[in-house]
């Protein structure tokens, strides 16, 4: 319909919806949508902050592309993801359904298993630094003390030790908030429903799987997906703990391009990196929601 | 459902378990904010301070004048301002992404969405040049703004989420009834997404009370500064981690936080949906 | 009528602008508390001389200085004074952000006690476009107990790398015998790129090798003199195993902390410690020295701090000035530096009566006449390749040699753009 009455027609049907919707689309175009823009623009220069900016067309792209420091980190935040989020989600899950019922302390423990979430990633990072020290930290001191080890780890001695210890520090601090969002979910799970399960003679864990989860579908695809992206972003709790190291071992992508712009000034090519990390991140959502998505449950 | 005793004994000896796992790191804090500089670093290592001192916390709320309240209030008026917002407008839109579609509103989700995708150093200098050109530094109202934008994608996705999952069957009898949109939403819709709302206030709570790198970036004029920006100051020098404070200051600001959360708790009420079909 | 407020309309106008033009205020940013200390003196000074002259401070922490001032650069929104890292100061004057002091500088009476190391940073062409600030010096730190406790004289710290490996031998041991080490005798900290700089780069300056040449143009890191200061490096951890193995992944922190807590006898640092071991542990008994030089090398230093220097766009040039004058005078340096344990950035101005109190500082006269800085618009894009061979050679996973060929190949690369 490319004429001006379809147009209006359009607009007239769907004006409600649009309404409504127009608060949330001003903000996000004025404060987003515009400096992603200027970040687009500014990948295809050798963008300086004063002075002249030399056009290079796809320059910075390709640079990328033949960067292996930018694969490598790239690949570093990819086996993060993997490793942390079924991680979180296996103790969300089994925290939310825990806590799913009422009883006088309910409340309480949900609270301390907020705790963690509750404090800022940067001193999170710098507390476990301390506790996983290897030479006087505290965790080595009370596994040996109670006789679980015989020697001292280095919990962020070597690459993979450094990916799995803050790995458990980020399950540590994130696990309550995804525990917050299934909450929210379960408490949408109709009394009903089960009560109706129960009636067809279901056991615990034919209720979990065949009414719960199907249920919280919809909830679960969407904790999931903000925890996804979440990871993939990660920067603070590496920058503090290992710097990237040992030798770029646990560089993340948004490290690199913190670098890249800050640290060496290529404000251009840090750009571009952020465009393709933005492409990255909108065909997996996209992937995600097309496998996982249910329609809402009538 | 009535729980037999064993699952309520064993309910309870998880739980006590799981605790103390998590909040020993936390405990650690605590103990380390209580004790005399001199005795933080020290080894072996020991949990309980020689004396319990409040000198970090008396030094935190009273230097150069007690400017800690100034800061405090200033993130006050910026938390809750962004809250307003956020949950206005979040929930307006999640209403319209589940229940006012039109062709090409995805376009729109997918923008939002966006908004998680970008890391805000990457779009720091852009904004940033932005905010100074419409006098939005160093104010309230930019801040607020700026802290609802980056809000959006989770409150949105979340309240889309909390309409869908209520029967649509709702909002049809009631057009059919007479009601207006705005009739429907306000007084069928909201009224039954408690959980969800509760989510997204303690979510923009916690995200705009702990937020350091925007407001750093925005507001860094000593009249505006939030709490975090302030405290910044005495975390980290370049030549020493100030534990003392870094550990006094976490306590302080993560008490409202956890306030809040324990005060919504009740919202997370199961069965507020499940009459409402009948 | 109308003639009576055309008078009072421009009398009104008139007032207004002769009351802004008299409040004339300059924003001035620093990483250092001590800075804004000296703003609150300086706008206390403007009051009682009855000026409006006023200073506004912002404080803007170590790890945010770049992003922030890139994004106040980039807004034309620059501060008028900014104090900022050292090694920045030829990037940022590639691109023309600050303005030319060199006549200001050359005018005033303490001239030559000005470090020349530091102003050389500041310098394009011969013209000066920063003022030295703040100075940090780095050099070795040990524990005077550990010493007498190994039966090594405390009073004197090893003076070449030679004698620290024969040190360090006795200070490494297995204090609660369960078979592991648990005091080692000296700490790397092997995992940040500016701490390798500041403690690292004087001990491959000792070795005879270096970076980069004068002006940053030329790898010089692949050279015999280099390899070999890097293998002394890896050999402290694999072969005389002084230092713990996995020190390519110790943060400064956990240096320091192992220091306080003595677990590590031994390790580079800088003057700033000297007040923070205090506040930390105030029963230790340490000194400090110059980091010790090779066999047949010099000692030298790293001359990290901040060049205090006035945005290129200011509308108050003089009021800046005025401001820097204020910030480097005796009254300053000495009572709100010297006082809070930081070296004074005036060389005439060692001898005060905060020094007087604690004779570990007089050793930093004479380390900075040894300290320098590299000079290179790319400083942190070049040294990232280095650390990354230095984590690998100090892992054990490849050679010194073959560490600083890939690191040099890289650098090479990293200039090309």
């Amino acid at each position: 319909m490319h004429n001006l009455q379809g147009v209006r027609r359009f607009f007239s049907k769907h004006r409600t919806g649009m309404m409504f919707l127009t608060p949330a689309v001003a903000l996000n175009l004025v404060f987003f949508v515009y400096p992603l823009v200027r970040v687009f623009q500014m990948s295809f220069y050798n963008w300086s902050v004063l002075g002249s900016n030399r056009f290079l067309g796809l320059g910075n792209y390709e640079r990328l592309v033949n960067d292996p420091l930018f694969w490598k980190s790239l690949s570093n935040t990819v086996i993060y993801t993997l490793i942390v989020t079924p991680g979180i989600f296996l103790l969300a899950l089994a925290l939310a359904l825990l806590l799913n019922h009422k009883s006088p302390l309910t409340n309480v423990f949900r609270t301390i298993y907020f705790v963690p979430v509750a404090i800022s990633f940067v001193v999170a990072s710098l507390v476990w630094l301390w506790i996983f020290n290897e030479l006087y930290g505290i965790l080595n001191y009370v596994l040996s003390s109670l006789g679980f080890i015989s020697s001292r780890v280095s919990w962020l001695g070597s690459t993979w030790n450094a990916r799995l210890s803050v790995s458990a520090m980020v399950i540590w601090k994130t696990a309550g908030f995804s525990m917050m969002i299934l909450l929210a979910g379960l408490q949408g799970v109709p009394v009903e429903c089960y009560e109706a399960a129960n009636i067809d003679g279901a056991n615990a864990r034919q209720r979990l799987l065949y009414v719960t989860l199907p249920i919280i579908r919809p909830t679960f695809v969407m904790a999931l997906m903000v925890s996804l992206i979440g990871s993939f972003l990660a920067f603070d709790h590496f920058h503090v703990m290992t710097q990237g190291g040992p030798a770029n071992g646990t560089l993340t992508i948004v490290m690199y391009i913190f670098r890249t712009g800050f640290e060496y000034f290529n404000l251009g090519y840090g750009s571009a990196m952020s465009i393709v990390l933005l492409i990255i991140l909108i065909v997996l959502s996209l992937i995600q929601t097309r496998s996982l998505q249910s329609d809402t449950v009538e | 459902m009535k729980l037999k005793k064993w699952q309520v004994v064993g309910f309870y000896l998880i739980n006590i378990l799981l605790v103390l796992a998590f909040v020993a790191p936390i405990v650690w804090t605590l103990m380390t904010s209580l004790k005399p500089t001199d005795q933080i670093l020290t080894y072996p290592p020991e949990l309980l301070p020689r004396e319990i001192t409040f000198e970090h916390y008396r030094t935190l709320l009273t230097v150069n004048g007690g400017e800690f309240m100034r800061y405090a209030v200033n993130s006050l008026i910026v938390t809750s301002g962004t809250i307003l917002v956020v949950m206005a407008v979040s929930s307006l839109a999640g209403y319209a992404f589940a229940y006012l579609r039109f062709p090409g509103i995805n376009i729109f989700f997918i923008s939002i969405l966006a908004t998680m995708m970008v890391p805000f150093q990457s779009l720091l200098i852009p904004l940033y040049g932005f905010m100074h050109r419409m006098g939005l530094l160093n104010s309230y109202f930019g801040l607020i703004l700026i802290y609802s934008t980056f809000q959006l994608p989770f409150c949105v996705f979340m309240m889309r989420n909390t309409f869908s999952a209520l029967p649509a069957s709702l909002r049809e009898s009631a057009l059919l009834d007479g009601c207006t949109e705005a009739q429907v939403f306000t007084k069928i819709y909201l009224p039954l997404s408690l959980p969800g709302f509760a989510t997204v206030l303690v979510y923009s709570f916690m995200t705009s009370w702990n937020e350091l790198l925007m407001a750093l970036t925005f507001n860094s004029s000593a009249k505006v500064q939030t709490i975090q920006v302030g405290l910044t100051n005495y975390y980290l020098s370049r030549y020493r981690t100030n534990w003392e404070m870094i550990t006094s200051g976490s306590i302080i600001t993560m008490i409202p936080v956890l306030i809040v959360f324990f005060i919504l708790q009740r919202y997370y009420v199961r069965g507020l949906t499940s009459g409402a079909v009948k | 009528m109308k003639r009576l407020s055309i008078f009072v309309v421009v009398m009104i106008v008139a007032l207004a602008a002769t009351g802004m033009a008299m409040a004339q205020t300059i924003v001035v940013w620093d990483r250092e508390v001590q800075t804004e200390e000296t703003v609150a003196l300086f706008n206390a000074k403007m009051e009682a001389e009855g000026s409006s002259k006023r200073a506004e401070f912002q404080l803007v922490p170590y790890e945010q200085q770049t992003q922030l001032f890139l994004a106040a650069l980039a807004a034309g929104n620059a501060p008028d004074v900014i104090s900022l890292d050292i090694i920045l100061h030829p990037y940022f004057n590639s691109i023309g952000a600050f303005l030319d002091i060199t006549d200001r500088i050359e005018a005033l009476e303490y001239r030559s006690a000005l470090p020349e190391g530091m102003l050389h940073l500041g310098e394009v062409d011969g013209r000066y476009y920063g003022i030295p600030y703040t100075v940090d010096l780095s050099g070795l730190v040990w524990n005077k107990t550990l010493f007498r406790e190994a039966g090594l004289d405390p009073e004197r710290p090893p003076q070449t790398w030679d004698e620290l490996i024969e040190y360090a031998q006795l200070l490494t041991k297995d204090v609660d015998n369960d078979g592991e080490t648990d005091q080692y005798g000296f700490g790397i900290v092997g995992s940040s790129a500016g701490w390798q700089m500041f403690g690292f780069m004087p001990v491959v300056w000792s070795f005879g090798g270096d970076l980069l040449n004068a002006d940053g143009t030329e790898v010089l890191i692949d050279s015999p003199q280099s390899i070999a200061a890097l293998q002394m490096w890896v050999d402290l951890i694999h072969k005389y195993k002084v230092a713990p193995v996995n020190s390519a992944t110790w943060q400064y922190s956990d240096v320091y902390n192992g220091f306080v807590t003595e677990r590590v006898a031994m390790m580079l640092s800088g003057n700033y410690n000297i007040i923070t071991f205090q506040d930390d542990a105030p029963d230790l008994d340490f000194g400090i020295t110059f980091i010790p030089r090779a066999e047949h090398g010099q000692h030298a230093s790293f001359s990290g701090g901040n060049l205090m220097a006035i945005s290129r766009d200011t509308k108050q040039a003089d009021l800046a000035w005025e401001f820097v004058e204020f910030a480097m005078s005796e009254d300053i340096q000495v009572e709100v530096w010297a006082k809070s344990g930081a070296l004074p950035v005036r060389t005439d101005l060692f001898d005060n009566k905060y020094f007087a109190q604690d004779s570990r500082f007089a050793v930093f006269a004479d380390i900075l006449e040894v300290a320098r800085a590299p000079y290179s618009t790319k400083y942190n894009e070049l040294y990232a390749p280095m650390l990354t061979a230095m984590q690998r050679a100090m892992m054990g996973e490849i050679s010194p040699e073959q560490a600083y060929q890939d690191a040099a190949k890289d650098m090479k690369r990293a200039l090309q753009y």
